[in-house]
């Protein structure tokens, strides 16, 4: 009998390049978890979260992280979360192993089943950007204001990047998380590199 | 370089010597010249050919107004025609070339049009070109298209490419002139987050062109210290080369910045960047454009502005002429005699229009009140001018100063009207400003040195409240400078032309001409004498062509009014708004999961809205794209297909309110839909018009799983977000889109079962019984990977959906096909798709119109009568469910070697195959390798009542007639049996 087996490709092959001093690269295993509040249950939501991860809700434009830093949460709307679980290196982003750090199953645990969880780990491809030259590649193609006063470390925002639906993330100084679609991920890597690749001398 | 006119000094480096050609012969400049100015340096006057006389012209201005030196640029693809000299900066290899010539530049062969001009006025093509009518198209107009334009394009692919961008500040300053440096730095140093635009290379603006002072420092000396503390400054963002265009709604700008224009070789970085400005203030700072005078032969080469020719002279050290004459109607007109002196140029006489000036003339030139300038003379270059009392003066430069007109478009960008100054003699923004906008320094009709400086401040002052910011108190230095004092000399009249618009070859006559045929409106001025159009758009000449207008009509100026200003402000390359959006880059692409796969297994893509999808696998050997569709038809038919069906709109909906949402947005019921059951529902826009369908998974109590075409998903997610939030705020229901979340695949086939079985995990009983027609589970596959298993079909066949992962997708497909290579299996796609779904008598994205209704579907029994829906009431409109209403029919040739073609008309037998005999249409067609025929669905009157007739479709433009059986759309196992095994 044939062996049949399912194998884990990245969206954009795990790419990694340098543009200057830039990095940009495609951040595999990223395991989101959309969080809706049920009617009448965010505060039950949030306190269940608060207890077990040390996570708070974020206010709109903003994140959280839980008390060991693995766990993030995003503003999405003003119903919606989106939970951001750190790279699972242990098994490569494979959901087989049984071995997820965040799933709809250990969200719906979390937060007492306060909410309604989707996944949304293969909606999303992930670039993260880091260097001099990001803010100013960004500002070809990302309508939002990045600004360090509107747009301090923690942030999120939610925006069209070359017609692509994008969540923008600041993860540290010059260090940016962006998810697009990932149907689209070729394209979006395209105009991120072009805009990097016009902004290096 | 000729030492007779780079007389040294200015803001040029005399050390770094540039290398140029123009019009192939090489010469040199400096750096930090213009084209312009290094032309002039090299003695050349004639540097263009005008418009529509082919006149010789010189250089005129020193800025982006230039009407007359338009030359072409580079060569080769990297060509760009129609370039201002003035704005151009000399580098290293520049190739420069005029324009507007048959033979050369010398000797125009079509300056026999200056000849002619007697006959070639102002609306002389809508007169002469009357007759005979059918010479229009054959003769006349390839003549003028010949003849019209000035510099010609490459007409290869643009080699350099382009971006935009986005920018956010509080307070955007458009010109880097004295005011605009004050601006920027009173805000600077209040900490507000400015960015400084100036189209110019050297912010400064006419600091940098004038003799003047500000405390103890010339104006230059100011500008370079005012801006290498803005540069120092994190919050201030400088942008020189960088033009404001446009302004558009709330506080947003369109400017481009030449970024590589001035260099040899943009070295593959953009040349231009278009940026989107958002602002929260803007002051614009943005100066004045000096005008000339109407008189007889004004448009000499070696006839320039006054203030062109102070600028050559102070920043490039360049002179115009070694004998200049200066005519002017106000005081600015003496700096440039002052200045040409100190410069030890010979300045042969000012000539004031005025009787009494209270500039001081300190100047040692020959003085003339109330002079008058009645005749030019040189044709190639000014030799000598004669004046009212009929001496000529021989003279090879005239610096004429006719006043100044603020700089007021981007005020103008929302229709706000101008108003007119008297004691300025010119229009000045008005007070219907755009929201946030505010004006200072020359561009608001301040023309003091010392008081743009304070005004600026006071400008700034006040942006700086708006935007709850400190005061900062800047310590303004005097600035000395002469009084304007004007009075306005519009025309000197003549027998002779006198140009007001230099670009266009506008002339007073013109002018004259229009009013006394009736074109007395500025608007109609514009279009009947071409006043005011193409690059400089009328910087120069609108307003003294106005104020001629209103002398001949006996108006006064502002009530002639003037013209709209729009964007852009000078002109902008097609390219820079194209940016990046060019080539494989003009719009995004979405691939399937199994894209990879298919492309190595012989997959022909087809677009699909921004998706890519396999439309068939081509095996070695087809040479046809039908061989390959019949063979995947067939195969699956026969035994089992995979296709990646991914691209449909997967919307995950959960909440308590879920199943009361699907019957707001689907028209049949879904509140009695089992956990565990998937049902098909139709969804119709508010006015009752289908919209879209798909099927809808209940996956848990209060968990839904909906599949909308792939067209909709977008658009259904919109509604449906519409309604959860708008229509039932308190409803207990959320949505999010999975569609890039799942690769999604139809396993189609009798043998589909048997391949699903060896991939499904034995947990999941999959047989008929357990897991039968419409029935969904979450499942896993090939060890526990997890998976969603739908039984659905499209195809008519015992056919499934399978979803996984999308990070799985590729290998999906692989694991797929290989699991069914026992069967044959075959990946299939989006052609056999069709010819199945057609087969089967679907509807799909060609019946569903936008325009045919439930009832059109043969669908009207899925509007239930037990729930209200969205477009429940409206799909009730008497003549949406008139019995003569369009029935979706299944139409058969009679002769099967016919064939069938969509959008052929559907006409009664006998009938003439006129468009009013059309009883319908076939909306799709295919060969059917199953009935081994074309087979087609399609709409006719009264349709469902028609089986068995016989009707023709009539299609005009491939000149067919055939002759079809109207039928039940369901051809292919029409009693369901296959997809319930």
């Amino acid at each position: 009998m044939v062996e049949l087996m399912l194998q884990r490709e990245a969206f954009l092959g795990g790419v990694r390049r340098r543009f200057g001093s830039s990095e940009l690269i495609e951040v595999t295993g990223l395991e989101l978890v959309s969080v809706s509040f049920a009617e009448n249950r965010r505060d039950e939501l949030g306190q269940a979260l608060q207890e077990s991860e040390g996570l708070n809700l974020p206010a709109p434009g903003q994140s959280t992280v839980s008390s060991d830093g693995r766990v993030k949460l995003f503003w999405m709307a003003p119903d919606q979360l989106l939970a951001v679980a750190s790279e699972n290196r242990s098994n490569g982003g494979g959901f087989a192993a049984g071995a997820r750090s965040l799933s709809v199953e250990v969200m719906r645990s979390l937060s007492r089943n306060a909410g309604f969880y989707t996944d949304q780990s293969d909606n999303w491809c992930a670039l993260r950007l880091s260097g001099i030259e990001v803010i100013p590649a960004l500002e070809r193609i990302c309508p939002l204001d990045l600004h360090d006063s509107r747009f301090p470390v923690g942030s999120v925002g939610r925006t069209v990047i070359e017609h692509l639906h994008t969540v923008i993330h600041r993860e540290n100084g010059q260090q940016y998380l962006l998810l697009s679609t990932s149907s689209s991920a070729q394209s979006f890597l395209h105009a991120i590199e072009t805009s990097l690749r016009n902004v290096t001398l | 370089m000729s030492r007779q006119f780079r007389i040294g000094g200015g803001l040029v480096d005399p050390g770094r010597i540039v290398s140029f050609s123009f019009d192939g012969k090489s010469m040199q400049g400096l750096h930090g010249d213009t084209l312009a100015s290094a032309l002039l340096a090299n003695g050349r006057r004639l540097v263009a050919r005008s418009f529509k006389y082919h006149r010789p012209r010189g250089i005129l201005s020193d800025g982006s107004d230039e009407p007359n030196a338009l030359v072409e640029l580079r060569s080769g693809a990297h060509r760009e025609p129609n370039t201002r000299a003035t704005v151009v900066e000399l580098f290293d290899g520049l190739e420069a070339y005029s324009q507007n010539f048959r033979l050369s530049l010398n000797n125009d062969l079509n300056a026999v049009n200056d000849l002619l001009s007697p006959f070639l006025s102002a609306g002389f093509y809508y007169k002469t070109f009357m007759w005979p009518q059918k010479f229009w198209e054959r003769v006349y107009e390839p003549l003028i298209r010949s003849t019209a334009g000035l510099g010609s394009l490459s007409a290869l692919p643009d080699p350099d490419c382009y971006d935009k961008g986005f920018l956010h500040c509080d307070l955007l300053v458009v010109g880097g002139g004295p005011a605009g440096l004050v601006v920027a730095l009173v805000a600077g140093r209040a900490g507000a987050r400015v960015i400084l635009a100036d189209e110019d290379y050297r912010l400064g603006g006419r600091l940098n062109c004038e003799s003047n002072s500000i405390g103890d420092q010339s104006g230059a000396a100011w500008a370079h210290q005012a801006a290498l503390e803005l540069a120092l400054m994190d919050n201030v963002r400088l942008m020189p080369r960088t033009t404001v265009y446009g302004c558009y709604d709330h506080g947003i700008f369109g400017a481009v910045e030449r970024k590589t224009d001035h260099l040899a070789s943009s070295k593959r970085l953009p040349r231009q960047v278009l940026w989107r400005i958002y602002s929260r203030r803007s002051v614009i700072c943005a100066g004045a454009t000096e005008r000339s005078m109407a008189f007889a032969n004004n448009d000499r080469p070696g006839i320039m502005l006054a203030s062109a020719v102070r600028t050559y002279c102070n920043r490039y050290g360049v002179a115009c002429g070694q004998n200049v004459a200066v005519f002017t109607c106000n005081n600015s007109g003496w700096r440039t005699a002052a200045d040409l002196e100190r410069r030890g140029i010979r300045v042969a006489a000012v000539i004031d229009t005025r009787a009494e000036t209270d500039a001081a003339p300190n100047v040692d030139a020959r003085i003339i009140r109330q002079g008058r300038i009645v005749n030019t003379y040189g044709r190639k270059a000014l030799s000598s001018i004669r004046l009212e009392d009929g001496e000529r003066l021989p003279v090879d430069c005239l610096a004429v100063s006719g006043g100044w007109n603020p700089n007021l478009q981007l005020t103008c960008h929302h229709r706000s009207k101008p108003q007119w100054n008297a004691e300025l003699a010119t229009f000045v923004p008005g007070d219907s400003l755009p929201a946030g906008m505010a004006v200072a320094g020359a561009a608001a009709g301040v023309f003091h040195l010392g008081e743009i400086l304070k005004d600026a401040a006071v400008v700034a002052s006040t942006v700086l409240d708006e935007l709850d910011l400190g005061e900062v108190d800047l310590q303004l230095e005097e600035a000395a400078d002469t009084p304007y004092r004007i009075e306005p000399l519009w025309h000197i009249k003549s027998r002779r032309r006198a140009w007001v618009d230099f670009q266009n070859d506008v002339t007073t006559k013109d002018i004259e001409q229009s009013h006394a045929e009736g074109m007395q409106a500025v608007e109609h001025l514009k279009r009947y004498t071409t006043l005011g159009m193409a690059t400089d758009q009328g910087k120069a000449g609108n307003i003294p062509a106005i104020a001629i207008m209103a002398d001949l009509s006996g108006k006064s100026i502002p009530d002639t009014g003037t013209t709209v200003y729009r964007p852009p402000y000078t002109p902008v390359a097609i390219g820079a708004f194209a940016g990046r959006s060019r080539g494989p880059a003009f719009r995004p692409v979405r691939k399937t999961p199994s894209h990879r796969w298919a492309k190595e297994h012989g997959a022909v893509f087809v677009e699909v809205g921004a998706w890519l999808r396999a439309q068939w696998y081509a095996r070695p050997g087809e040479s046809h794209w039908r061989q390959s569709v019949d063979r995947e038809v067939k195969a699956t038919r026969n035994s089992v297909g995979v296709c990646d069906v991914t691209t449909l709109g997967k919307i995950d909906i959960q909440g308590a309110g879920s199943t009361t949402l699907l019957n707001h947005v689907y028209t049949n019921g879904f509140s009695k839909l089992a956990v565990g059951k998937v049902r098909y529902g139709l969804m119709l826009r508010e006015d009752g018009i289908a919209y879209d369908d798909g099927t809808t998974a209940r996956l848990g109590e209060n968990h839904y799983v909906m599949t909308t075409t792939t067209a909709n998903a977008g658009l259904v997610f919109r509604q449906m977000e519409f309604v959860r939030q708008c229509l039932y705020p308190d409803l207990d229901v959320h949505i999010i889109s999975t569609t890039d979340g799942w690769a999604q695949f139809s396993v189609a086939g009798p043998n589909s079962r048997r391949l699903l079985q060896k991939v499904v995990d034995p947990e999941t009983d999959i047989s008929n019984r357990r897991f039968p027609f419409m029935g969904c589970a979450e499942i896993t596959i090939c060890g526990g990977f997890p998976a969603r298993l739908f039984r659905i079909s499209f195809s008519g066949e015992l056919a499934y959906e399978i979803a996984v992962p999308a990070r799985y997708g590729n290998s999906m497909m692989e694991t797929l096909i290989k699991a069914g290579e026992e069967f044959e299996a075959v990946p299939y796609g989006t052609e056999a798709l069709g010819v199945m779904r057609v087969e089967k008598g679907h509807f799909a994205g060609n019946e569903m119109t936008g325009q045919t209704t439930a009832l059109n579907l043969g669908a009207s029994r899925m509007l239930s009568t037990k729930k209200d829906f969205q477009g429940s009431v409206l799909a009730r409109r008497s003549h949406l469910v008139d019995d003569n209403a369009l029935g979706l029919v299944g139409l058969r040739s009679r002769d099967k070697k016919d064939v069938l073609r969509a959008g052929a008309h559907l006409l009664r037998q006998g009938v003439e195959p006129t468009l009013e005999n059309s009883e319908g249409w076939i909306s799709s067609c295919v060969y059917s390798p199953t009935f081994g025929c074309y087979l087609g669905l399609g709409f006719i009157n009264r349709g469902h009542d028609r089986f068995g007739e016989t009707a023709v479709a009539v299609n005009p433009i491939h000149k067919s007639e055939v002759s079809v059986t109207i039928c039940s759309p369901h051809f292919y196992d029409p009693d369901g049996g296959r997809q319930r095994g």
